[in-house]
């Protein structure tokens, strides 16, 4: 991911998190430091078209994607349900992606899809730290990621 | 004076934390009314008395801008102001929403200062605010 995207990124991120969800995030470095072995429990992604037929991922843990669904919502975090998270996921994913684009998507001609959501763990290895296409920031000690992926791979 | 919001987005996450907005932004709300689309908007607007109207453009069924179509060609419903929440940031899409008859249009993301400036803006500042409520004595 280059440089200037992955700023823009965290830069939209950063605003969404700040005034959405109320929350404090603080960037890290590009290749996470000590993040092998993170373990995420839930992606949500959205089309984005263009040219290279793009999509935008997000990855959460599940304590943070239920911390991040309470503050949305404002709900008690024993109201929250795996629809609630699931619900906020896409929403959050949707403004990523829209605010991106409002950046950088009329010259591209990207074109954003509908939002969705799916359960399912995944481990971060050494070797997608390693490809640095990734974009981590940390909330309340808890830590998300967001990536680039073609939408037929 | 409390006013009646109908709020239309397809998400029922995002109706809950525009709601919590509202309420942060200290906004006097006498009745939530929620739909999930224009079309489901539409019918409510029928039968109950709306002082504002909140909407999406990205809708199933109807969108924001057919929705602001119908309102517009209602010699009752027109009165009522129109405000476009969104992500939808291209200047086109924007002015066609106000072409149609929006009054305002807020981007998502947005702070509860930000809501309130607006709403404030299009339906009257002794309408909105409630005396009681106080951005610096909420607890976010």
């Amino acid at each position: 991911m280059p440089s200037t995207l992955k700023q823009i990124l965290k830069e939209v991120t950063f605003e969404i998190l700040e005034t959405m969800f109320f929350a404090l995030p603080e960037p890290l470095p590009d290749d996470g430091g000590l993040l092998p072995g993170l373990v995420f429990d839930l992606r949500a992604s959205v089309a984005l078209g263009g040219r290279q037929n793009l999509a935008l991922n997000l990855f959460l843990p599940k304590p943070l994607a239920a911390d991040l669904t309470a503050s949305f919502l404002g709900l008690e975090p024993d109201e929250i349900d795996d629809g609630a998270v699931s619900d906020m996921a896409k929403e959050m994913i949707n403004m990523v992606a829209g605010n991106l684009l409002n950046r950088i998507g009329e010259q591209a001609g990207f074109e954003m899809g509908i939002p969705q959501a799916v359960f399912g763990k995944r481990t971060l290895t050494q070797e997608t730290l390693a490809e640095n296409k990734n974009v981590f920031i940390c909330v309340d000690d808890q830590f998300l990621m967001l990536s680039f992926s073609r939408e037929d791979g | 004076m409390p006013i009646n919001v109908l709020l239309v987005d397809d998400s029922k996450a995002m109706r809950s934390a525009i709601k919590k907005m509202i309420h942060i932004s200290g906004i006097d709300v006498g009745e939530f009314f929620e739909a999930s689309n224009g079309k489901e908007a539409l019918a409510l607007l029928v039968d109950e008395w709306i002082d504002v109207i909140l909407t999406d453009i990205h809708m199933p069924e109807m969108d924001g801008l057919a929705l602001l179509d119908s309102v517009g060609r209602d010699e009752v419903l027109k009165r009522i102001p129109v405000i476009v929440i969104t992500t939808e940031g291209r200047e086109e899409r924007i002015q066609e929403a106000f072409g149609k008859g929006a009054k305002g249009y807020i981007k998502k993301p947005f702070t509860p200062e930000q809501f309130k400036q607006t709403v404030t803006e299009v339906i009257g500042e002794e309408y909105a605010v409630d005396a009681q409520a106080d951005l610096e004595g909420s607890d976010f």
